[in-house]
């Protein structure tokens, strides 16, 4: 016999979107359950990038796949916090040209970028923005002379960081206190298995440990994140444009050995992006350290047996776009997804040209030498080499990404989206989707700020609405 | 002398760390983050990684009269890059598989950097 609860409010995922929308909830006066498939743990449970984090915090081990030509590695969260707990915070606001683009192709009501711009404000004044205090580390500021000597714009990003206090602004330090404040109630290590309209209200059947759990609510969102929800919501019989358009901000990457140290134990994230080409593609700085060094230059042995003498001199960055188109399809007996996706030749193209960009900046920001992170290509020693560069790397390129959305777009054209302008699942008595699902494309940096600011409208406009 | 995925992966571990000159990690633990990742990637994609891995380690079999796990240092070393230099796509995605997780968790014992 399962274990029953009853709640006003069910929030399915404590990601970005599941968090704030649980928070409004709870604050509202409603009796709100927020549960989350993976574990309750502290910021600091493990080192950042640690494998420790990627077996504790990561889904699936930080092993999953979208299966094409090329295929792309992504990675999401599974912890309290979701998201925000693993990534490095960079923060952008939505752009505006990004919004009209949406407002236009998936007839998006409202969604301007004054009519967001409270959204972010309020999101903001929770999960607080800050610039890096002082001068870049090397590492990043290597990007934007090398940016500056091409005659390119490279900005310092902002983060969801207290430089203060040395803490990232993820949900678990922000917006979960917040709702547990507010007397929201958070259930860890509870995964959502099916859902059903019953008798009016919403029947979430859910596995906590080797028990079920049998949840009852009079609102329901759905915020697991942008595999996980289409895959819940087809499970349960929800199947228009749900989890036929995932999109991903895959990339390529390329370590670039410099004249002198710029990677040192204890600098602070790197932030230098190049955005001026985008929505062609984006270019910024990854963490550095000797094991993501290695993990980039895995197929690169000639760069990667350096690590050891030259860590310090070493430096990793990347590029990406909004290439592929993906589907989200569950398979028989089988809890976890499959993910395949197409892409257009173009924007393959785009990417790579985009690393040729970024090696270019590189070489202007002194690099001795610079290793494209993919198998079998050769390291290069001047910018000249670039051009000899085979023109197809597709063979052997895997592209990686750390975004992931799109899968269940937002608007009112019925021929495109899963949920109407706010969130309502079309045809889905009153369920809504709160989380990166809910984007109707890429932004080509770092959704969780406008994932935040959707998910802050959306729910006040359920809760204007009592959630009808 | 059967193929043993468990087995293939310490064996794995220990040639990678064996040319992976300058790494701090043990292959003992690179060994234990594969086999924990393995336990934690998308159930459909363990029994095709399971039987290739088994495969693998079968290969040198016939030649050798061993499986790769009770091959020497040198010998598993030669058989691996000639795996990941295979014009087969699945045996280089096997080998990409292992040397990605192996080196990542072998450098992972160098300090915080960036």
């Amino acid at each position: 016999m399962a274990d029953r609860l009853r709640t006003d409010v069910a929030v399915i995922g404590s990601g970005p979107g599941g968090a704030v929308t649980a928070s409004l909830c709870a604050e509202a006066g409603y009796a709100t359950l927020l549960i989350e498939d993976g574990p309750d743990l502290p910021l600091e449970a493990n080192a950042h990038f640690s494998g420790d984090e990627i077996l504790s915090k990561y889904r699936n081990a930080g092993i999953a796949m979208a299966f094409g030509k090329p295929s792309v590695s992504f990675v999401e969260g599974r912890c309290v916090g979701g998201g925000s707990e693993v990534n490095r915070g960079l923060y952008h606001r939505t752009p505006a040209y990004v919004l009209e683009q949406w407002s236009r192709s998936h007839r998006v009501d409202h969604l301007t970028e004054a009519a967001l711009a409270p959204h972010f404000d309020a999101c903001e004044q929770t999960a607080r923005i800050s610039r890096l205090p002082g001068t870049a580390p090397d590492l990043s500021q290597r990007l934007g002379d090398g940016a500056a000597r091409l005659g390119w714009d490279a900005i310092a990003a902002p983060r969801l960081y207290d430089y203060g206090a040395g803490r990232k602004q993820s949900m678990s330090e922000t917006f979960v206190p917040r709702f547990r404040q507010a007397g929201g109630r958070l259930i860890a290590d509870c995964r959502a298995t099916r859902i059903r309209r019953l008798g009016g209200k919403w029947e979430v059947t859910a596995r906590q440990g080797r028990g079920d759990l049998t949840i009852e609510a009079d609102a329901l969102f759905v915020a697991c994140g942008a595999v996980q929800t289409p895959a819940l919501l087809r499970r349960s019989g929800f199947r228009r444009n749900i989890g036929n358009s995932l999109r991903f901000h895959p990339m390529m990457k390329a370590v670039a050995l410099f004249d002198a140290s710029v990677n040192r134990p204890g600098d602070p994230d790197p932030v230098h992006q190049i955005k001026m080409f985008e929505p062609r593609f984006g270019i910024g700085c990854s963490i550095s350290s000797p094991a993501l060094l290695a993990l980039a230059l895995a197929g690169n042995p000639q760069m990667r047996a350096r690590i050891g003498s030259d860590a310090a001199r070493m430096g990793l960055y990347y590029v990406q776009n909004g290439t592929g188109h993906a589907r989200v399809r569950n398979l028989p007996a089988m809890q976890d997804p499959l993910v395949s996706i197409r892409h257009e030749e173009e924007e393959l193209d785009q990417l790579y040209d985009g690393l040729k960009h970024l090696m270019r900046a590189l070489f202007a920001a002194g690099a001795e030498a610079v290793q494209p992170c993919i198998r079998g290509f050769p390291l290069l020693r001047s910018v000249d080499e670039i051009a000899a560069l085979p023109a197809q790397p597709w063979r052997s390129a895997l592209l990686t990404s750390v975004h992931v959305f799109a899968s269940c777009p937002m608007g009112e054209d019925m021929s495109l989206c899963a949920t109407d302008s706010w969130g309502r699942v079309h045809g889905g008595d009153g369920l809504r989707i709160a989380d990166a699902s809910l984007m109707c494309g890429p932004t080509i940096a770092n959704p969780q700020g406008s994932v935040m600011a959707i998910a802050h409208r959306n729910a006040l406009h359920a809760l204007e609405r009592r959630f009808a | 002398m059967w193929p043993d995925f468990p087995a293939t992966v310490r064996a794995l571990a220990e040639a990678i760390a064996d040319r992976e000159t300058g790494a701090a990690g043990s292959p003992e633990a690179a060994a234990a983050f594969v086999l924990a990742s393995f336990r934690g990637m998308p159930a459909y994609l363990r029994p095709p990684l399971r039987a290739a891995t088994l495969f693998f380690d079968a290969w040198p079999a016939i030649r050798r009269g061993r499986p790769f796990h009770r091959l020497p240092v040198d010998l598993r070393l030669r058989q691996f890059d000639a795996w990941e230099r295979s014009p087969i796509g699945p045996a280089r995605m096997l080998t990409t598989f292992f040397a990605s997780l192996i080196v990542f968790s072998l450098w992972s014992n160098d300090g915080a950097h960036g």
